[in-house]
């Protein structure tokens, strides 16, 4: 007991430093999970609990074929939505990071217009895209040549939001585009950190460009890359506005939260969903981590 | 193995600054050759544009018999060890020393034959599989070495490469790359700031200041010889004694007069009194060995007092201070010196140099 005094004393300053991180993991993890699963686990009628205990709203997406066809639609959506997004963002934040890694004339600028993303609320970014995008907007107006500057190309009508794949197409531009500049950020502080010795040593020991790329950026990247897959993938799959915006026809699972807890006042369903999702997380996360450790290895062994 | 030739190479980069002038040095099939000077001298510089890190600005590099100018750095059949060492942090010591082989797609069993080879001969046999932060500083620059040796390099460039050690490795690993140079009769650049490494490692030495070759030597020619006052003055330790003045005739013998008083010239450094340096302020030089101290007057020597002693074990160094002037004079480290004594210095006549005292 003694000796357990004596060292939360001379330890005192680092736990009780801790303090903060298991309050935040107690209130924001434990205790809305724990009120998540619980509120997955009642049954809701018309905004009043019917049943609690009980695993009828996961039934539900086996038993009830309207249910059933508009989950699996929106999870579909959702796994389209995150298998693109996830990898669109690790390239184009690649790119852009490498870009402004290199030193040229108006760095400084470039680096601005590429982080201006982040600073556009979503709000204003979604409407922007659903004014050029929408029936009777500019796009379209575009393509059909009401615009004296550029040719006639449909003579009929797109409609980009009512259609299943432009819509969540858009949504997938939309999200790349604004989320761009986090993966660009991750990626540019790990580039930082390669020495450009190491690129030389390898170009007199005969790689090319293409060699050191894959041999010594993407290891030495790894970190970072793993950082941004995991992120971005966690961020597609409870992707919200987006779709909920651009997409309102062809719902993800995201946006069907939004629909049964908002407006058909179930949060049975909604908090199931939110379960469901968390599962897919953690699945996904697991399994990009495999992956990249298998690349790894592949890409440093002798 | 090849020789190596630079014709005029010159290094000017896009700002303007012109980092290496007119450089002309032939380096023999299997020869040890040091690049030295202080920072900023263009040494780094010299070799980068050997290895092809660097483009040519002008002047021709001939490596073998092959003009090398517009060869990329993978086709030139060098390979170059790294002051930072710049291995790969993220891979194990088997997969730093097999890189360069696995880029040029040798097959696997030869890799493993030559890993083997450098592995015996670096001693790092039971290494390959740490990763080089697990290693020693030492370990780190076999390594590094060992990884440009597999690749059997026409030329071997070693920037600095033992300036991240400490003292004692440093020395050890000096032996350790002299026995490697007498085994394998690779032609080797080396570049270095420390003089002494120069000395003890090469076959010759390029001493170069500002962009531009001092001179270039066997270690004794350069050290006995020296072209000029820099090289003199950067080439030995403790560093040569200066002494600013002039030349007089006086009953046609030539001495060198300086505010402190005056010395008779020895014959041997009549040519070169009269080639160049004649009429114009004058620096002597002499080495603190070449100076002998003695406490009873003599003929054509100087005067001075003691003042402080250094001891190094092998040697000891007195600092004799003649007005303004202070004097390194290596003494016998038995012998005993009376410190703040007047003291007598005669200068061996032969190991005199005459520097002019505006050229470098």
């Amino acid at each position: 007991m003694r000796k357990i005094l004596i060292a939360f004393r001379k330890n005192s300053f680092l736990i009780y430093s801790l303090i903060p991180a298991f309050l935040y993991i107690g209130f924001f993890a434990l205790i809305i999970g724990f009120y998540l699963l619980k509120l997955s686990l009642t049954k809701y009628a018309g905004g009043d609990v019917v049943l609690s205990s009980t695993l009828y709203n996961y039934i539900k997406i086996f038993d009830d074929p309207m249910f059933n066809k508009e989950f699996s639609d929106a999870f579909r959506r959702t796994l389209i939505f995150v298998i693109v997004v996830t990898p669109l963002q690790l390239v184009t934040g690649l790119i852009t990071a490498m870009l402004i890694n290199k030193s040229f004339a108006g760095r400084g600028i470039v680096r601005s217009i590429l982080l201006l993303p982040l600073a556009i609320p979503t709000i204003v970014t979604t409407s922007v895209l659903l004014i050029l995008f929408s029936k009777g907007g500019h796009m379209t107006s575009l393509l059909m040549g009401r615009y004296s500057f550029f040719p006639k190309i449909f003579d009929y009508e797109i409609s980009f939001i009512s259609n299943p794949y432009t819509s969540i197409g858009l949504s997938i531009f939309g999200k790349v585009w604004r989320d761009t500049p986090i993966s660009m950020l991750i990626l540019l502080s790990g580039l930082q950190q390669i020495n450009e010795e190491q690129y030389e040593a390898a170009r007199t020991m005969g790689a090319t460009a293409v060699q050191n790329f894959f041999y010594i950026t993407i290891p030495l990247l790894m970190p970072s890359i793993s950082s941004v897959l995991i992120l971005r993938s966690i961020e597609a799959w409870k992707e919200f506005i987006f779709p909920y915006i651009l997409a309102p026809s062809y719902p993800i699972l995201g946006v069907l939260i939004e629909k049964y807890y908002v407006q058909l006042m179930d949060p049975g369903t909604a908090a199931m969903v939110g379960i469901v999702l968390i599962v897919c997380i953690l699945v996904t996360s697991y399994v990009l981590t495999y992956i990249l450790n298998k690349i790894n290895r592949y890409l440093i062994r002798a | 193995m090849a020789e190596l030739k630079l014709m005029n190479i010159n290094k000017r980069y896009p700002n303007g600054f012109h980092a290496v002038k007119d450089l002309n040095i032939y380096v023999s099939d299997g020869e040890f050759l040091s690049l030295v000077g202080p920072s900023g001298c263009g040494k780094s510089t010299t070799l980068r544009m050997i290895a092809g890190l660097e483009d040519i600005s002008e002047g021709e590099l001939y490596i073998g018999n092959r003009l090398s100018n517009d060869i990329p750095a993978k086709d030139r059949g060098i390979a170059m060890v790294f002051q930072s060492y710049a291995l790969f942090p993220h891979m194990t010591v088997e997969a730093n020393i097999t890189f360069g082989l696995k880029i040029k797609k040798v097959p696997e069993k030869i890799r493993k034959e030559k890993l083997n080879w450098v592995l015996e001969l670096l001693d790092l046999k039971g290494l390959e599989n740490r990763k080089p932060a697990e290693l020693s500083g030492g370990q780190r620059q076999r390594v590094a070495l060992g990884r440009a040796l597999v690749l059997d390099p026409d030329v071997l460039l070693l920037d600095e490469p033992l300036s991240n050690l400490d003292a004692k490795l440093r020395v050890k690993m000096r032996t350790e790359l002299k026995r490697i140079h007498k085994k394998l009769k690779s032609t080797i650049i080396y570049v270095t700031h420390d003089q002494a490494e120069a000395m003890t490692l090469s076959d010759r030495i390029a001493v170069m200041k500002d962009g531009k070759l001092m001179q270039i030597g066997t270690p004794s020619e350069i050290y006995n010889n020296p072209a000029n006052k820099f090289v003199a003055g950067f080439v030995g330790s403790p560093a040569m004694n200066f002494i600013s003045g002039e030349l007089k005739l006086i009953d046609n013998k030539n001495y060198f007069v300086f505010e402190m008083g005056k010395i008779e010239l020895p014959e041997l450094l009549k040519e070169k009194i009269k080639e160049s340096i004649k009429g114009k302020d004058v620096v002597l030089g002499i080495r603190p060995e070449d100076i002998e101290i003695s406490f009873e007057k003599d003929n054509n020597s100087l005067t001075g007092v003691t003042s402080i002693r250094e001891t190094l074990g092998s040697d000891d160094y007195v600092t004799v201070e003649m007005g303004n002037i202070l004097l390194t004079v290596r003494v016998e480290p038995e012998k005993f010196i009376p410190m703040d004594e007047k003291c007598y210095l005669k200068l061996k006549g032969n190991k005199m140099h005459l520097f002019n005292k505006d050229e470098d």
